[in-house]
């Protein structure tokens, strides 16, 4: 790394978090300005008031400027979405377990006295809570409802565009239409060429800032960017950075992605460095400079939603490598040139992914290698073979299917043209499978929180049981299913995004929003959780209780109610002599893909609020914690609240005893189709392995095999116990320190204590 | 026909080319001290216990021996197993052989020792286009070790001791066979790797392994050399069986650095 990257890097780490009510006061004041206009008019000029008028700052030293609020990695209060969370949490934020802020003095005051007023019963938060909070509350236990209090986001927006006409490209393409267009259209394209007059004004606010400080490269550039599209490679990489930047403003949502950026910077990067003006060692200090950039927007979440995505992850995610429609491989310079800074910088953002297929170059698999042995987490894999039936599989184009692009953590997209909507929601297959044994009760709490389809006691044979299991599983769905509409709908009345419709086909061209359905595609993405505690439990059942009859069912659903007191002998009947998923044993891994398919084509009778279809995911981020804490005691052996199995994909922790190909035989087992909203491996590596050119080939010689088994995705820590541990004991030492933690990195001394454990719990491979 | 196994080892990634899965099966006609798989030394099952799993069930009041312990805190060491179930297993891996050029790796005990039994798991995976290594320390009848030239593609062979009344000391038996066989396999081509374990008090002394290297270098000049550091990690094992184990620590690196001139300077006198 140069000295400036160093620097940069440096300075931002140890600059404090706070909270910024900044924009919140602008939105707020623009928002009684603008009464009775509609409201995709009203969010359109209160996001141009915010581009003119938020405070900003650049520093001596980027190369590429631009942020949404003048300090860095601040959480920002987004009055639109819902403050309520905020007033009642604002006290708590500098000390809550997970992602604190600090907030500054009078900020508090500020917030209850200009902003809180005004949005009680207007945001997005009340008006949901206000027409189904009673139904989301119903079936929390069962299922996690997102995008109830913030903009959707995991989004990969059509940057190729942005970059191939810039904001006046688009603001002519707006105004055109505005022409031709009445009623709710007009109000539409009126909006579009409000926020692109906005983000034009925005960049040259840059370029004027930068002039004052002396900083002539980038105050010509942003100048330059304003009125043009980029022509150079420094040129794009910053047009590219305020294209991220305003989406956040306008959304502060969770993730949008640039998706395939090796791909389309580099016929920017060709042509410089065939001029001459650009050579590599300048090319990775951009985009070194761009990676720093993309950890100075954080994500400020409510403290519940802080512990599920624990570490604010923000998805910035970039994939590179994989293969062109016609099936050639796409790597490029470019694809290496990422790898190397990610290797260099080594922090949390972006989140970045590699793309590999069959015909991957073997230099370009350990180019991987060795990135990944570098501890960062990163890049975490996906696998083309995979990915692209099961994406096809949903309608998705053959075309768009081979372009695709990751969001957020590792949520699947095409590019450019898709509103995926794939966190609509978490089902937690195990509390349902906890209902049926129990008839509907919570085993933590007695209470009846579901219907009375039977219990243990009643299921005299193994199908009886799986037919109340299925039940279950069908009752929740629908409610589900009549809440994720509510949700859509009220997105639609609430947050309309007319910066973002800019760059998501086909808006522009049907004249709709994209929550209201503009986009081309229109999923929704329904998280299975978890395949591994539903295999163990059922084929606990199964062997133990139903084929061998060597546990009572009476018995065991006393002991589950009672968490296994005085049952210990059982308990471990239950660990040890049921196989487990992830050890590669066929019978046990299809019960858990046969519940995912079940899931999964229950889904298939229901069409979102935008036309779109639901399909399913396979990863819990960090959730597994909280949602295990959820769970009662369960047939594998399972105490109550301990977490469920991490990743998504992932065996138990501690119960893959057969090491890491075993494991991945036992993922290929369950259909790539279902993870077509992306799904989660977990692998913990020795940093040993890849102290050696041997040992990076035979990691690489895994990464081909996963490739062959056509496993949608891994990712690897490397890091060794003992890091952690001495992290956790000595955290200002480690500041630095990365850790996957599900789907994305995070600082490990910034996680919350139990998570951390968690983390240090997690199997690891290499020196067998 | 069956055998008697005693781990089946996948993701082995330190013995042989690629991602392997090594067997190790039982029984070993040696009786090395140091020997880091001591419960492969004898043929037959034997059981043991892991008191920090027990929850104190009382099941095995009487013995432990086939105890079907609830915590699997006694587990049986040694199991019999045909060929074809080994096979089988072997087979589970093979995109990762595919992969990485990897395949089986025959170890004990020595497998020499089930000559039949590991000739014919050898033969079900070369015919299934599976690559074979066995670890062997080479003890057995010449008409035995010869037969396994064809079936194995790389012989992963050590010799520990020079002098033969050492080597008798230390391991129960003479070292006659080890080198005659030694010297058919360097005859026959095949590849192979030779390794020394270094044993501080036994197999770690100048003397010792100067002799190796040259004996080495004298039947076969390029053969590779290589020096297996103690690993002290074998003792909870021999508590488990009530053993003595010889006293040492891992070899630092500077020691590491003088064994390895100490071979390389074998090959200019
Ligand atoms: S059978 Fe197992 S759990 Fe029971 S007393 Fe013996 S060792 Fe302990």
């Amino acid at each position: 790394m140069t000295d400036r990257i160093v620097k940069l890097k440096d300075d931002m780490l140890s600059e404090m978090r706070y909270v910024s009510i900044e924009q919140a006061e602008i939105i707020t004041e623009s928002y009684k300005q603008t009464e009775g206009q509609s409201t995709i008019v009203r969010r359109a000029k209160a996001l141009a008031a915010a581009l003119y008028g938020m405070e900003i700052r650049v520093s001596e030293d980027e190369l590429i400027v631009g942020n949404r609020t003048a300090g860095v990695r601040a959480g920002v209060v987004f009055p639109e979405s819902g403050i309520s969370w905020i007033d009642s949490e604002l006290e708590t934020m500098h000390s809550r377990p997970q992602d604190k802020f600090n907030v500054h003095d009078g900020d508090i005051e500020k917030f209850r006295k200009d902003i809180l007023p005004y949005w009680q019963g207007r945001s997005l938060e009340d008006a949901i809570r206000g027409r189904i909070g009673g139904e989301v509350d119903e079936i929390a236990k069962v299922v996690k409802l997102n995008q109830k209090d913030h903009a959707q986001g995991h989004i990969c927006p059509n940057t190729e565009k942005w970059l191939r006409i810039g904001p006046s490209g688009l603001k002519a393409e707006a105004q055109q239409r505005a022409a031709a267009a009445t009623g709710d259209k007009k109000d539409f394209y009126n909006s579009l060429v409000i926020v692109l007059d906005g983000a034009v004004g925005f960049i040259k606010r840059y370029a004027g800032l930068c002039g004052q400080k002396g900083m002539k490269t980038s105050a010509t550039i942003c100048e330059s960017i304003a009125q043009r599209p980029p022509e150079t490679f420094h040129e794009a990489v910053q047009s590219l950075w305020f294209l991220y930047v305003i989406l956040q403003m306008e959304s502060n949502a969770s993730s949008f992605s640039p998706g395939r950026a090796d791909q389309y910077l580099y016929p920017f990067y060709q042509k410089d460095v065939q001029s001459g003006v650009l050579n590599d060692a300048y090319a990775l200090e951009i985009i070194e400079c761009l990676w720093l950039k993309f950890n100075q927007i954080v994500y400020l979440r409510n403290s519940h939603s802080a512990r599920y995505f624990a570490g604010f992850p923000i998805g910035f995610n970039i994939a590179v490598g994989g293969r062109n429609a016609d099936g050639s491989d796409a790597s490029n310079a470019l694809s290496y040139l990422f790898l190397k800074a990610q290797g260099e910088v080594g922090l949390p953002q972006p989140n970045l992914s590699a793309r590999l297929h069959s015909g991957s170059p073997a230099e370009f698999v350990e180019a991987c290698a060795r990135v990944i042995g570098k501890g960062s987490g990163m890049p975490q894999i996906f696998n083309d073979e995979a990915v692209i039936p099961a994406l096809e599989g949903q309608g998705i184009s053959g075309e768009d299917a081979a372009n695709y692009a990751i969001v957020g953590c590792v949520e699947l997209t095409t590019h450019g043209n898709n509103l995926g909507w794939s966190d609509a929601a978490m089902f937690n297959l195990v509390k349902a499978l906890e209902l049926t044994l129990s008839g509907g009760k919570c085993l933590l709490t007695g209470d009846r929180i579901g219907p009375d389809f039977g219990s243990l006691t009643d299921y005299d044979t193994y199908e009886k049981l799986e037919d109340a299991f299925a039940r279950n599983i069908a009752y929740f769905t629908e409610k589900m299913i009549a809440c994720c509409e509510v949700i859509e709908q009220v997105h639609i009345e609430t947050l309309p995004s007319p910066f973002l419709s800019c760059v998501i086909d086909d808006c522009m061209a049907k004249g709709l929003d994209v929550t209201a359905g503009g986009a081309h595609y229109n999923l929704s993405g329904i998280q299975a959780i978890q395949v591994a505690n539903i295999a163990d439990s059922l084929a606990a059942l199964k062997k133990l209780v139903y084929d061998e009859k060597r546990i009572d069912r009476n018995a065991l659903l006393d002991l589950l109610k009672n968490n296994y007191e005085g049952g210990e002998d059982i308990r471990q009947i239950l660990l040890n002599k049921a196989p487990k998923y992830g050890n590669d044993i066929p019978w046990v891994d299809d019960i858990g893909n046969k519940w995912v398919d079940f899931f999964a084509n229950g889904l298939k009778s229901y069409q979102n609020y935008r036309g779109g279809r639901y399909h399913t995911g396979l990863y819990t981020v960090s959730a597994h914690v909280p949602m295990g804490q959820n769970v009662g005691a369960t047939p594998d052996g399972r105490k109550a609240e301990e977490p469920l199995a991490d990743g998504g994909m992932s065996a138990v922790y501690g119960r893959d005893m057969n090491g890491p190909t075993a494991l991945l035989k036992s993922v290929s087992r369950i259909n790539s189709a279902y993870g077509s909203n992306g799904a989660l491996l977990n692998m913990k590596f020795l940093p040993d392995l890849f102290k050696t050119d041997e040992g990076v080939r035979k990691f690489a010689a895994l990464l081909h095999a996963l490739v062959a088994l056509k496993i949608i995705h891994a990712q690897f820590n490397v890091v060794r116990r003992e890091d952690l541990i001495a992290a956790r004991q000595n955290p200002e030492q480690y500041r630095g320190l990365t850790i996957r933690v599900a789907g994305y990195t995070a600082y490990f001394t910034e996680l919350a204590g139990d998570l951390q454990e968690e983390i240090i719990a997690r199997t690891s491979y290499g020196d067998l | 026909m069956t055998g008697i196994v005693f781990d089946i080892r996948r993701f082995a990634i330190h013995d042989g080319e690629g991602i392997r899965t090594t067997v190790f099966l039982k029984g070993c006609p040696m009786l090395c001290k140091w020997c880091q798989n001591p419960e492969g030394q004898a043929l037959e099952p034997e059981w043991w216990r892991f008191e920090d799993k027990c929850i104190g069930c009382g099941k095995c009041r009487d013995g432990i021996q086939g105890v079907d312990c609830p915590a699997e805190a006694i587990v049986q060491v040694g199991r019999e197993m045909t060929a074809q179930a080994v096979f089988e297993k072997v087979m589970e891996d093979k995109v990762f052989f595919d992969t990485s050029g990897g395949g089986v790796t025959l170890s004990g005990g020595d497998p020499v020792f089930q000559a039949d039994f590991a000739l014919e798991i050898l033969s079900l995976c070369k015919d299934a286009g599976i690559r074979t290594a066995i670890e062997t320390a080479m003890h057995a009848p010449a008409g035995v070790f010869e037969k396994f030239f064809d079936k194995v593609d790389l012989f992963i062979v050590d010799i520990k001791i020079m002098d033969e009344k050492r080597h008798i000391e230390a391991t129960g038996v003479s070292n006659a066979l080890i080198l005659q066989n030694f010297e058919a396999l360097c005859k026959s081509g095949r590849d192979m790797l030779l390794r020394i374990p270094l044993v501080p008090g036994y197999t770690a002394d100048s003397q010792n392994l100067k002799a190796i290297a040259k004996y080495a270098r004298a039947v076969k000049p390029d053969i590779k050399i290589e020096l297996l550091n103690f690993n002290p990690l074998a003792a909870s094992k021999y508590r488990r069986m009530h053993r003595q184990y010889v006293a040492g620590e891992r070899f630092g690196c500077e020691e590491m650095k003088a064994f390895h001139k100490m071979i390389t300077e074998g090959d200019i006198d």
